[in-house]
């Protein structure tokens, strides 16, 4: 249950929205406090951040703002932002779609730096609702008609607390006994252990949701019941962040298919050093990487709700490592992801993704994994 | 501070006992060398690296040449964890990698 990692791009986009609000409401009641997704969330930490304390910051966000508007008046201006330069001066952000737009482009505005960035269409992210999508243009954050197939965004119907919704990854499919099960972590399913911000907590039954409430304004309504949460509580005493929810009759693909890898192996397979994997997760979509470390010992500390309080700190044993510069493998928002060997048809799973940093991935053994819950892989 | 200072300090010299009685070997058996494994020197040394302050994970790794190495993980390589970090442990080379905070990937 953790907030962060749209990319920093997205970040200042949504800092300079931020702080245009902001300027438009002070004085405005704070008795009612709504829901909000981890955007919103992440530009109040920006603001706090910059936003008060540096008066060069707000002069260049009024240039930018007063330059919008006939910016974006050449179709192939899709945005324009207050970012920082390389040596941390605020700069204007102008977003082209083609090399021609970029030459040109000013220098300066008024005084104030200007960076360009040549991006994709807008359209791509008209595709990709809450921010995630693979590079092959596949949604992971949109409502899927079902049946579904997994890495999408998914979660706990109820995980809204604190003015804040939470989600993750439906990452795999496995079978326990006769029963087939979506496989995600358990800090994406049922990390909520106290009544705490929202009046009840994680219990076997309750519905697991496509897409997550973080991908639907925080509104379940918005999203479909696709699997029951089968309560596990794999944490804090075993080694593995891991929950699993029984599928809906006729609302996930049965063959276990994810977005942009399909149909997996049923045998799994051992990591080793330098292995290339690859992961379909929400946030990131479909990401290749290797394995920089095995057997790992790592700490991690867990919240008790959704934006709650401090739960626990594992310390996990045996873990994989996987390189993961500048969060491009795996970013917030991937936990629940299944990582498998970066092969073609029918990859075999290595790990199950459910920590890192910006620049270090972890995930769970697989087999470590599915011992804990006596499951297999469904595949081929 | 001082406390903590005190603390690496006790856990750095531990880890150097742990080299000076023997790095890579034990003499268990009088004529016999046994050498550890990577994954011994993690399971038995774990524990005393990650109470450092600062160390965020402790794995197997490789080093730029290949060879089978200890990766410490550290939230941020301040001057003095480089200078009180182990160069070895248990007869392995350690590479030292900055990670930042690790922390669970779900989204809210």
């Amino acid at each position: 249950m953790k907030r962060q990692s749209i990319t920093r791009l997205a970040s200042l986009l949504i800092l300079t929205l931020a702080l245009a609000g902001l300027f438009m409401f002070q004085g405005c009641s704070d008795s009612e406090v709504s829901p909000v997704s981890p955007a919103s969330r992440e530009a109040d930490s920006l603001v706090r951040e910059f936003g008060s304390l540096n008066p060069r910051l707000r002069e260049v966000m009024t240039i930018q703002e007063s330059y919008t508007p006939s910016l974006m008046s050449s179709p192939e201006v899709i945005g324009t932002a207050t970012t920082f330069t390389e040596d941390g001066e605020p700069a204007v952000l102008i977003l082209v779609t083609s090399e021609k737009a970029v030459t040109r482009m000013p220098a300066n505005l008024d005084g104030a730096r200007v960076e360009i960035l040549l991006t994709d269409p807008i359209v791509a992210m008209k595709g990709r609702p809450g921010g995630g999508g693979g590079g092959g243009g596949v949604s992971h954050t949109a409502i899927q008609t079902p049946p579904i197939q997994l890495g999408c965004s998914g979660g706990w119907r109820h995980d809204l607390a604190n003015g804040y919704c939470c989600g993750g990854t439906l990452g795999s499919l496995i079978q326990v006994g006769g029963q087939l099960r979506i496989l995600s972590n358990y800090h994406v399913f049922e990390a909520d252990i106290v009544n705490g911000g929202n009046g009840r907590s994680a219990s076997t039954g309750d519905p697991i949701i496509q897409p997550a409430l973080i991908d639907i304004g925080c509104n379940a309504a918005s999203g479909q019941d696709v699997a029951t949460l089968v309560v596990s509580r794999a944490l804090p005493n075993s080694n593995v962040d891991a929950s699993t929810a029984n599928i809906i009759s006729g609302m996930v693909d049965p063959g276990g298919a994810i977005l942009e890898i399909g149909t997996l192996s049923s045998q799994t397979a051992g990591a080793f050093i330098g292995q290339a994997v690859k992961k379909s997760g929400r946030t990131t979509g479909l990401t290749r990487s290797s394995i920089s470390g095995l057997n790992a010992t790592i700490s991690v500390a867990y919240e008790n709700e959704c934006a709650g309080g401090s739960a626990f700190t594992k310390t996990f044993t045996g873990q994989i490592v996987i390189k993961n510069k500048a969060s491009k493998f795996l970013a917030g928002g991937d936990s629940g992801s299944l990582m498998v060997e970066d092969v073609t048809t029918n990859p075999r799973a290595v790990g199950l993704l459910f920590a890192g940093s910006s620049t270090t991935a972890i995930a769970n053994p697989i087999d470590e994994v599915l011992n804990h819950f006596n499951a297999t892989m469904v595949g081929n | 501070m001082k406390g903590r200072r005190l603390a690496n300090a006790l856990v750095i010299l531990m880890l150097a006992g742990g080299q000076a009685a023997g790095p890579g070997c034990s003499d268990k058996e009088a004529g016999t060398v046994e050498t550890w494994t990577i994954a011994e020197v993690i399971r038995d040394r774990a524990a005393e690296l990650m109470a450092i302050p600062g160390v965020t994970g402790v794995a197997e790794g490789r080093t730029a040449d290949d060879r089978v190495c200890l990766v410490i993980y550290v939230h941020t390589l301040t001057p003095a964890l480089e200078r009180d970090l182990p160069r070895e442990v248990g007869g392995f080379p350690v590479v030292v990698e900055e990670s930042g905070e690790i922390r669970p990937l779900g989204q809210g």
